[in-house]
């Protein structure tokens, strides 16, 4: 696995406003980013962990190959969301257009 | 005309009442809504909800060097006003249609901005974001001003307004709306001529054969017709892959070496295309040659006639009608496909409607969206018009 350079996403829960239930919502984020929960994630389903205590408590076996062990983070750029909302349709229709000669 | 008009003034009233559900319905959830997107592609309307003193002080700028102080200041205390609302984010995307990044910098420009006023705007601006430096920010913010645009329906044809408002062709690594318009017309021929050749010796076979051999065979069409397009491409996309049951067919037989590129490419588009679309060329092309019956063949031969000139001049013009109505069928259905070349297609075989998808569902331009849809809804009537003039002249002609 070649992690220089590689390009890593984080996603978010998300709580609408004015969600009618919001605190059994904020009940369960904070379950689902406890250490001990997130640190069972990885062996399921390889994705790193976003809590950095959880990412540390991660099943050695497949800690190396986690985005987020700190050897790997170290080289990897984060998705920059702002660049691809700014620039998505231009290099789309460039993309476009190199792809059809 | 004339003689239809007395058959008209006698359909009773409770038959127009019995229509009308469906009149309702079809404007409500078809009519309308088409009419509006299709306006989009000529209207303007983001930037003047939330700028509107700014757009009119913008309109009277002469457009050299950067605009009056008095248009900055009505541009900041506008932003200010607009802080945290949702014009401002329309406004913010409609402008990155203008010039990428032209987003960033006004939700930037906004959260930066101290809430006094000043008296030298331009610097203020210019201290955030080095862009309010650049007049063709200002010039691009002038052009998006509204309310009424031709931007959209430029760009769709590969068109733009340079500074001066001439008219002129975008940079070629831009262009692709002419190319795409042109590749979605010519994979709908494709397709038509293909469903054609294969579609019409089966109607053929189906309207002649003895009614407890045809109704089987008949099943056979129509069940692949009554199946999802998205189940039916997909299953190419098992079928075509490079280990795929095609590939592993051939090889198997002896027929290639290396496995064929069936898919993500043309070839896997034209093949899924047809494939789902068939059963419209077999249909009407089966109704009409119901109706012809064996007998005028058989008095052309008995006449003289080979089975071919027969053919020909004799079974050819009367299934015409049939041929048409295929065609168009198909020609027609396959100019709008989007899941298909989506998912057998490369990024060279998209067709229109995917850019249409592109901008109504990815980045919200509906203006782009709408202009798109203009584009083929105009190219689509005018050649319906052209088939209709032929069709006609074809009549009178016989």
């Amino acid at each position: 696995m070649v992690w220089a350079g590689s390009i890593y996403a984080v996603d978010f829960w998300t709580i609408l406003r004015g969600s009618p239930n919001r605190e059994s919502a904020t009940r369960f984020i904070q379950f689902a980013t406890r250490p001990e929960n997130q640190s069972r994630f990885p062996s399921l389903a390889f994705q790193g962990a976003t809590n950095v205590e959880a990412a540390r408590q991660a099943d050695p076996a497949v800690a190396a190959s986690l985005p987020t062990q700190p050897e790997n983070m170290s080289v990897a750029m984060p998705l920059d969301v702002e660049f691809w909302v700014d620039n998505i349709e231009e290099l789309t229709q460039r993309f476009n257009a190199w792809a059809a000669r | 005309m004339r003689q239809a008009a007395p058959a008209r003034s006698r359909t009773p009233l409770s038959a127009w009442l019995l229509v009308l559900p469906l009149f309702l319905f079809s404007a409500a959830i078809l009519v309308v809504p088409i009419a509006l997107m299709l306006a989009r592609s000529v209207q303007d309307p983001e930037l003047s909800l939330g700028f509107p003193r700014t757009v009119v002080a913008l309109s009277h700028w002469d457009g050299q060097g950067l605009p009056p102080a008095a248009a900055m200041n009505a541009f900041i205390t506008e932003l200010q006003a607009a802080r945290g609302t949702q014009e401002l984010s329309f406004a913010a995307n409609r402008l990155n249609a203008e010039i990428p990044g032209f987003r960033s910098t006004l939700l930037r420009t906004a959260r930066a901005l101290p809430p006094a006023s000043t008296d030298d705007p331009a610097s203020l601006l210019a201290g955030i974001d080095g862009r309010w430096r650049d007049p063709a920010t200002w010039a691009a913010m002038r052009r998006a001003g509204g309310p009424l645009t031709d931007a959209f329906l430029l760009a769709a044809l590969d068109l733009r307004r340079d500074e001066a408002g001439a008219i002129g062709r975008v940079p070629e690594e831009r262009a692709v709306f002419v190319g795409v318009l042109l590749r979605t017309l010519g994979i709908a021929a494709s397709v038509s001529v293909i469903c054609l050749l294969l579609g019409y010796p089966l109607a053929y076979v189906l309207a002649t054969l003895p009614a407890k051999f045809a109704n089987p065979l008949l099943m056979l069409v129509l069940i692949p017709f009554w199946t999802s397009v998205l189940v039916r491409t997909t299953a190419w996309v098992v079928l075509l892959q490079r280990d795929g049951m095609v590939n592993t067919m051939l090889r198997g037989v002896g027929l290639i070496d290396a496995p064929l590129t069936l898919i993500y490419n043309r070839t896997g588009v034209v093949i899924a295309m047809v494939h789902v679309l068939l059963p419209l060329m077999v249909l009407p092309l089966y109704s009409v040659m119901k109706g012809i019956g064996p007998a005028s063949m058989r008095a052309a031969m008995s006449l003289g006639a080979r089975p071919l000139e027969a053919f020909i001049r004799v079974y050819l013009p009367q299934s015409a009608a049939g041929i048409g109505a295929g065609c168009l069928l198909v020609f027609i259905s396959a100019l709008g496909y989007y899941v298909t070349p989506e998912l057998v297609g490369g990024g060279g075989d998209q067709m229109i409607s995917y850019f249409i998808a592109f901008y109504t569902n990815r980045t919200t331009n509906w203006g782009m969206a709408g202009a798109l849809s203009l584009i083929l809804l105009v190219a689509t009537s005018l050649l319906y018009l052209a088939y209709a003039g032929v069709l006609r002249r074809s009549r009178s002609a016989a």
